[in-house]
């Protein structure tokens, strides 16, 4: 079975009083974050941790040999959930913003490594536009044998409608979906203009010249552990592409 | 920000709000309702040539109940409202359309594979269905040299619209139907709230301007103090729509009343954000609209030792 973890975000009451954003609360982070908190530990599956508002830090996510500490919570659980404000930078980066600063406001992709120690293999982020589908590749760095990540390539929206999206992603990840299934259809309510995006490395047999065999792809393979078939761990070393298949309306 | 330029703008989409609407009772529904409804759901599945059920093995699991169905296909029913969801077997990237196809081809080979499933047999007494959005699912690559393979279609969806006396019930689209590319049915949810038309009272609809008022206000209430202001052109879009809120498919709902929804983009500096807000559109509340919803869990604070696991369960 599986390690989770989830941090999520709801008052910005303090980057907005720093200077730093103007962003606004967000309204139903918790019924998103606890719906999915719910659906796995209902399943039997472990929540490692649960940081919320001005408990969740952005060195959860930073590498430790950048000054993070990553090996004690992102990447030393299977898959975690993040909610909060997001964005990407040109360059294709993903960007996400907390309400303290311990030690920064913001998290910048280029500072993750994730799956160094064989633990973290997916990361789910309910953020908006965290992913840059011009620059997807600006993501590669984050795949030190992290499988797959989970996100946005525009708007993710909150409100009374996307309150269960958290919930529809565990009860999918639980009934046997393919990681990559579990987000796109458990975000998705075919109503709001919601953009998920999965990413993924792959090996050269899978790149094949560039006529790509899918079906090798974490995209097709990965399920949550104890609910299907999981593949390889990539050392970055194995990796040949980066795969990614996105939703558009 | 500007909550006259936001008012204006919500105005400028125009719900087509009706003077009077009625407010139907919803049909309360048990677990043996919500299996009902499975059966007849499978059982037209079967009709339609998209998957079998003579193997069917049925799981309760808490507010859900799940089938597993022959070649990794599953059906699931929530109790609370039921609504049907069908997935098939299919992996991800099996089956994938051959190449890119107009979005005209797709509506209509869906708008085909709709009418094989005759899904106007859900919508009840004075429903209707309309369609309202076509989604497609695709996926690319690239190597260390920033070659880029050739976008590959997965699937297509389409969302269909449920009204009911002609007003449309908003949230979650009522039916998902999602092809692959060789015309399996990879996929179909039905969130068709169940009606027998009772209708409970009329009341008159507020104004399109005083519902924007309202959300703009909302808004302003979720946007919080900051340190600087947030300029009018933050608003990316805003548009409004008049209909009945179906209010999720874990929560029983008593009634389908009038409410006005608005969504909302907004992009200032680094940040971009994307709401749905909702307000009655009559002055008698009949549903609860939260602002907000519920709250974290209560785990202890983090403090200051960073390393011990306070937030573990």
């Amino acid at each position: 079975m599986a390690r989770f973890g989830v941090e999520a975000i709801r008052y910005f009451n303090h980057a907005r009083a720093a200077g730093v954003s103007t962003a606004g609360d967000l309204t139903y982070t918790f019924n998103r974050s606890n719906g999915f908190d719910s659906a796995l530990r209902s399943a039997g599956h472990t929540r490692a941790f649960y940081w919320s508002n001005t408990d969740a830090w952005e060195t959860d996510i930073r590498d430790d040999d950048r000054g993070g500490m990553d090996s004690n919570w992102v990447d030393d659980v299977d898959l975690f959930w993040i909610e909060t404000h997001g964005g990407s930078e040109a360059d294709g980066r993903a960007r996400m913003l907390y309400d303290i600063a311990h030690s920064e406001w913001r998290t910048y992709s280029d500072r993750w490594q994730l799956g160094e120690d064989w633990n973290s293999e997916w990361v789910m982020a309910y953020s908006c536009d965290t992913v840059n589908l011009n620059a997807v590749t600006g993501l590669w760095n984050i795949f030190a044998r992290l499988h797959i990540y989970c996100g946005a390539w525009g708007n993710m929206y909150d409100g009374i409608t996307t309150d269960e999206c958290g919930e529809d992603v565990g009860d999918n990840l639980t009934d046997g979906d393919t990681i990559s299934s579990a987000w796109h259809d458990g975000v998705s309510d075919w109503w709001v203009d919601n953009h998920p995006v999965t990413v993924c490395v792959g090996d050269s047999a899978t790149w094949n010249g560039g006529n790509i065999r899918w079906d090798l792809s974490a995209l097709n393979r990965d399920h949550l552990w104890g609910h299907g078939s999981v593949g390889p761990d990539l050392a970055p070393a194995q990796q040949a592409c980066l795969l990614w298949k996105w939703t558009e309306g | 920000m500007n909550q006259q330029f936001l008012i204006d703008t919500l105005m400028q989409s125009g719900s087509q709000a009706p003077v009077r609407a009625d407010i139907v009772a919803l049909t309360p529904l048990t677990r043996d309702d919500a299996r009902a409804g499975m059966n007849r759901f499978l059982t037209a599945l079967h009709e339609a040539d998209i998957c079998r059920h003579d193997r069917a093995n049925l799981a309760d699991r808490g507010e859900r109940s799940v089938v597993h169905l022959p070649d990794g296909a599953r059906a699931v029913v929530l109790h609370a409202t039921r609504p049907l969801q069908y997935v098939s077997g299919l992996a991800p990237f099996q089956a994938p359309y051959e190449r890119l196809e107009e979005s005209a081809v797709l509506v209509r080979q869906l708008e085909q594979a709709a009418q094989r499933l005759d899904l106007n047999a859900w919508v009840g007494e004075r429903g209707s269905l309309a369609f309202e959005r076509l989604w497609q699912t695709k996926a690319r690559g690239s190597d260390r040299e920033q070659k880029l393979s050739n976008p590959l279609l997965l699937r297509a969806t389409c969302a269909w619209r449920h009204a009911v006396g002609g007003i449309p019930v908003l949230g979650a689209a009522s039916v998902a139907l999602h092809l692959a590319g060789d015309g399996t049915v990879d996929a179909l949810s039905l969130q068709i709230r169940q009606s027998d038309v009772e209708v409970l009272d009329t009341a008159p609809v507020i104004a399109e301007e005083l519902a924007a008022r309202q959300l703009a206000e909302r808004l302003a209430s979720v946007l919080g103090k900051s340190k600087d202001r947030l300029p009018g052109d933050a608003i990316q879009s805003a548009t409004l729509r008049f209909g009945y809120l179906d209010l999720g498919k874990r929560k029983a709902q008593r009634v389908l009343a009038p409410t006005y929804v608005a969504q909302i983009e907004l992009q200032h500096r680094l940040e971009r954000q994307a709401y749905v807000l909702a307000v009655a559109a009559t002055e008698r509340p009949y549903l609860e609209l939260p602002l907000f919803g519920v709250e974290a869990p209560a785990v202890r604070s983090r403090g200051l030792h960073p390393e011990c696991r306070d937030g573990a369960s």
